[in-house]
């Protein structure tokens, strides 16, 4: 009888202890479910399996819904292995809370701090431990113009703001829009550092977003900034309120507006329409923005866990995305530059190495985006600000300045 | 005469009819007394959902409302901080006063529009399942969906706009979509369109419970039809009626897909609407201490608006 | 006579002329959708709506019901379809007899507040729901039952519960009270009244209620993507993942027949459930 029950237990006990002993599961929640996205994240997916663990894909709808599900695995005692999260100070706050596990061996046996941007750096470190794993650095402020457009009008891309202003009154009046775009708030952001760039500087850029200087914010200069914004507003068309960025780019593609500011993603969506880089359309940076890179980071964090299997799994995962070899394939499928400034690139897109030459220029020429710069809290309050100066012609720059200088002034340090 | 005569039963009763049960209660004796145990046991179940999830949950809500949360709850005491910033907020103001306007139009529109299409249905017409369906499809579609067709059909330049001017009326113009000042209405417009079939499902099913002799009375009587769904049909289903306002008023208050699908709350945020500040607060901006203070002020206008009403609508039956 | 005859067929003519109409009106965007899913990816770049696909196919239909992307998993919406259906029935039956009761015992039983507990239960069909998720997993997750399929179920109940009883409550005050008196003098109990004299009078609300929560159950991801576990993933959270994306591709003919594909349970208990609205069904059972 002792002895059935001593066996039983065993087997029990045998039972119990075989997830331990099978490839460590990694539950990876992402928010990249469309086509080349997912391609992309698939080289994840393969090198992990092939180094020995089960790779289990949560891809969510957006990032809102899966930041949602992710908190509430966690708050539930049921944390995913890794998952996506925004840079800045989105992964601060998560790192307050004690909820990410330090990565600080793993970025030690790679290298990775001396081999990334020192923005990135300091927005993946809390309290002196790496915390998050950035993947890759879009950028955000080229300008992707149709090559028909500029060649029928016998006219050049434009290389600054003021050009933009002088060429566009000619391509509007030979019936083209001259400057694709949809007014929320994803696009006005990226307008609106393409501009802020291009007409204000780098440094005044430096000053208000990194700096979080709400003298700067309130300046004149950046007075002029929105005055600019208010004369590119004229130049869109009647469809743009709330337009998708996927739906205003279509227009570049059917080469029914000259251009568009937007992020290399943009890539994706050319060549879903069979549009060839250099032959269809191509791709500059924004006008003035020739020296500098607003920087777009997709990072994972791991959420603390205890079972020691979900410790490995993490370890693994965190290692292969940031060897060198793994982040070349991922991101000549993401359209992103590899976050590893030692990555080879020589087989990424044209795009791409012009990218990746602006980032070489150093730390004056590698800038954040308003994810990297701010809370979503205030990040938020600048993109309502924004859409309001937009949609309201009767607000005056010097108004909308005062304001975001309010926001910049209560902004986090 | 014709009103009371064969009792309304399909599904209400004219308001006379409870005053008139209640003072046959006592013949009818003590043990047949409409009082059981099993009634109360039965209800213990909701009222533990009632008090454990919901006002637990508000109560922990209001409270958030008082604190500094970001991301996360925090559950140190802040005072009324957020309520100052909340009030300091033009996109707020917006919202707020946004929800009355949206909420007005959607329910005078999705009301009689509903209420409308449910008399029709009730004319017995051929092919009613069809004509039914039709109507009810709205519902049954991610608005995710049909909202970016709502969008695309009033844009200006892919819909119909576009469309008349190149059959050749040039001058004309759909735009309200792109108007900060008429964005709102496009909304109520969609918002009807989406929740008429529902309010005419019901209002079907409670004229479908009529009772024939009231319409056999009715005619006999030589009283027009239109005049016996208005003064005699329609205010017996009134508790019908103020089931459907009630569930609009929901819709309203609630309102998120709907406004993410058709205008994002745009152009800038002229068309926002308290549900979907809440949610972008809560998800998108990470400051729960915010969106629950929003909330809170949402939970407390409804309040102050509906709940008199209700409970003088609910009252009016039973006692 | 003759003349009474012709109003009331121009009457007749008058009201399908308004029907077809509003019908019409109801279906724009449907046409919309529909064309769209029938169109190639360089038509719909276009963005001329109003025209009809110039070769119709059904490339669309079958990338989004077999092999669309969300993520790493390509099996199109099809994968969530039995999750959706496993979540759905239990789910409508549970709120909608929760409903019924509990709008059954407010309306036709002496309950001290019966006004005030139904006011206080519809009080929280107001508050968005988003707001109180935290707290709603903070629980299921102490009862343990977090991320399964009885949490989903249990999640639709609870929100499903104001409004179900609202709409049973309303629907039973307006019966006459000597139903239940009758019954009672029977010696029928509570629940027996229920089953043999309430709900064989409910079946139009029943249908109402029915519809109500199909649709509301049916298109719910975010709740389902909370609380349901990977496991257990409804169809619309395929469907959403495939039509939301911040820096991907979109396909709008793969998403519109996605969707068309996913509102085809709904519309179907539309079309079957409305056939079954009876007509002043309790005439008889009050006077007899």
């Amino acid at each position: 009888m002792w002895r059935l029950l001593a066996t039983a237990s065993a087997l029990v006990g045998a039972l119990l202890y075989v997830p331990h002993a099978k490839a460590q599961n990694a539950d990876v929640m992402h928010w990249w479910t469309s086509g080349g996205e997912s391609r992309a994240v698939a080289v994840f997916a393969k090198e992990y399996n092939k180094r020995g663990g089960t790779w289990i894909d949560d891809a969510s709808v957006g990032p809102q819904a899966e930041h949602a599900a992710a908190l509430n695995r966690i708050a539930g005692g049921n944390p995913p292995t890794a998952m996506q999260w925004n840079i800045g100070v989105a992964v601060r706050q998560l790192a307050e809370q004690d909820i990410l596990t330090s990565l600080d061996e793993q970025a030690k046996q790679g290298n990775w701090v001396a081999n990334l941007p020192p923005l990135l750096v300091k927005n993946m470190t809390y309290d002196g431990h790496v915390i998050a794993v950035p993947v890759n650095i879009h950028g955000a402020n080229y300008q992707f113009y149709s090559v028909k457009v500029f060649n029928d009008l016998k006219m050049q891309p434009p290389k600054t703001w003021d050009e933009f202003l002088a060429d566009a009154p000619k391509i509007k009046a030979a019936g083209i829009i001259p400057i694709a775009f949809g007014a929320n708030a994803q696009q006005l952001a990226w307008l609106f550092d393409a501009i802020l760039i291009g007409a204000g500087g780098k440094d005044l850029y430096r000053k208000v977003l990194v700096e979080h200087d709400a003298k700067a914010a309130g300046s004149e200069a950046m007075q002029h900034v929105f005055s600019l914004m208010g004369q590119v507003r004229q130049y869109v068309d009647a469809g743009s309120p709330n337009r998708k960025w996927n739906d205003s780019l279509a227009l570049v593609e059917t080469d029914k507006a000259a251009l568009m500011i937007l992020g290399d993603w943009a890539k994706g969506d050319f060549s879903a329409a069979n549009k060839v880089l250099g032959k269809d359309y191509g791709c500059q940076m924004a006008p003035g923005n020739q020296d500098a890179y607003v920087m777009t980071v997709d990072v994972f964090v791991f959420p603390v866990n205890d079972k020691p299997d979900q410790k490995v799994a993490q370890s693994k995962l965190a290692t292969l995305m940031m060897d060198p070899k793994v982040q070349t394939e991922f991101n000549a499928l993401k359209g992103s530059i590899p976050s590893r400034q030692d990555a080879n690139i020589a087989e990424l897109d044209a795009c791409a190495q012009l990218g990746q030459k602006v980032m070489a220029g150093g730390e004056a020429n590698q800038l954040p985006n308003f994810a990297l710069a701010f809370s979503p809290d205030t990040q938020g309050q600048v993109e309502d600000l924004l859409g309001n100066f937009w949609s309201n012609p009767s607000m005056t720059p010097a108004d909308a300045a005062k304001q975001l200088a309010g926001i910049i002034a209560n902004a986090e340090h | 005469m014709s009103a009371r005569l064969p009792v309304a039963v399909g599904t209400a009763s004219p308001p006379s009819q409870s005053a008139e049960s209640v003072a046959v209660a006592p013949m009818v004796g003590r043990a047949y007394r409409t009082r059981s145990r099993a009634a109360k046991i039965a209800l213990v179940p909701t009222i533990a959902i009632m008090l454990g999830f919901y006002y637990a949950s508000i109560s922990w809500t209001v409270y958030i409302s008082m604190t500094r949360s970001f991301l996360l709850p925090i559950y140190k005491f802040a005072g009324a901080a957020q309520y100052e910033r909340l009030f300091a907020t033009p996109r707020w103001h917006v919202a707020y006063s946004n929800m009355f306007l949206f909420g007005v139009l959607d329910i005078i529109g999705t009301l009689g529009l509903g209420v409308l299409l449910a008399v029709l249905l009730d004319r017995a017409v051929r092919f009613e399942g069809l004509f039914r369906t039709i109507m009810l499809y709205p519902l049954s579609i991610s608005f995710i969906v049909t909202g970016l067709t709502w969008q695309w059909v009033l844009s200006p330049t892919i819909g119909v706009q576009h469309f008349v001017r190149d059959l050749g009326w040039d001058g004309f113009v759909f735009d309200w979509i792109t108007q900060p000042d008429r964005a709102i209405y496009t909304l109520a417009f969609a918002g009807v369109w989406h929740q008429s079939g529902l309010i005419m499902a019901i209002m079907l099913a409670g004229l479908r419970g009529v009772d024939r002799e009231i319409w056999r009375a009715a005619r006999i009587e030589g009283i027009p039809t239109w005049r016996t769904y208005i003064s005699i049909v329609l205010p017996m289903l009134r508790p019908l009626i103020v089931t459907c306002l009630v569930l609009i008023a929901i819709a309203v208050v609630r309102s998120y897909d709907l406004v993410v699908a058709m205008t994002n709350g745009g152009p800038g945020f002229s068309s926002d609407l308290p549900g979907k500040f809440v949610v972008d607060f809560e998800f998108e901006r990470a400051n729960i201490g915010q969106a629950s203070a929003a909330a809170t002020v949402m939970l407390g206008s409804m309040l102050a608006v509906i709940s008199p009403y209700l409970y003088f609508e609910l009252a009016r039956k039973n006692r | 006579m003759t003349t009474a005859r012709r109003n009331v067929r121009i009457g007749r003519i008058g009201l399908y002329t308004l029907l077809v109409w509003i019908c019409l009106f109801f279906s724009i965007p449907l046409l919309v959708v529909i064309s769209t899913s029938l169109k190639t990816s360089d038509e719909v770049r276009t963005f001329s709506i109003f025209t009809l696909p110039a070769a119709p196919s059904l490339a669309a239909w079958i990338k989004a019901w077999s092999s669309a992307c969300t993520g790493l998993n390509c099996g199109g919406v099809r994968v969530g379809f039995l999750n959706s259906v496993r979540i759905l029935i239990p789910s409508v039956f549970v709120s909608v007899m929760a409903g019924a009761v509990t709008g059954y015992a407010l309306s036709h039983w002496r309950i001290r507040g019966a006004n005030a507990i139904m006011l206080l239960l519809l009080i929280c069909a107001f508050i968005p729901y988003q707001v109180i998720l935290y707290p709603l997993v903070k629980t299921f997750s102490t009862i343990g039952i977090y991320s399964s399929l009885p949490c989903i179920i249990a999640v639709h109940v609870i929100f499903g519960l104001p409004v179900m009883s609202l709409l049973f409550r309303n629907f039973y005050a307006g019966l006459p009270e000597e139903l239940v008196k009758a019954a009672r003098i029977d010696g029928a109990g509570f629940w027996r009244i229920f089953a043999f004299v309430m709900l064989p009078m409910s079946v139009n609300i029943l249908i109402v209620a029915t519809i109500l929560q199909t649709t509301g159950i049916w298109n719910d991801y975010l709740l389902g993507l909370i609380f349901a576990g990977r496991d257990n993933m409804p169809m619309t959270a395929q469907l959403n993942a495939i039509a939301t994306t911040s820096t991907g591709v979109i396909e709008y003919n793969v998403n519109t027949a996605a969707a068309l594909l996913t509102a085809l349970p709904p519309l179907i208990v539309y079309f079957v459930s409305g056939r079954y609205f009876v007509r002043g069904i309790t005439a008889g059972a009050v006077k007899g």
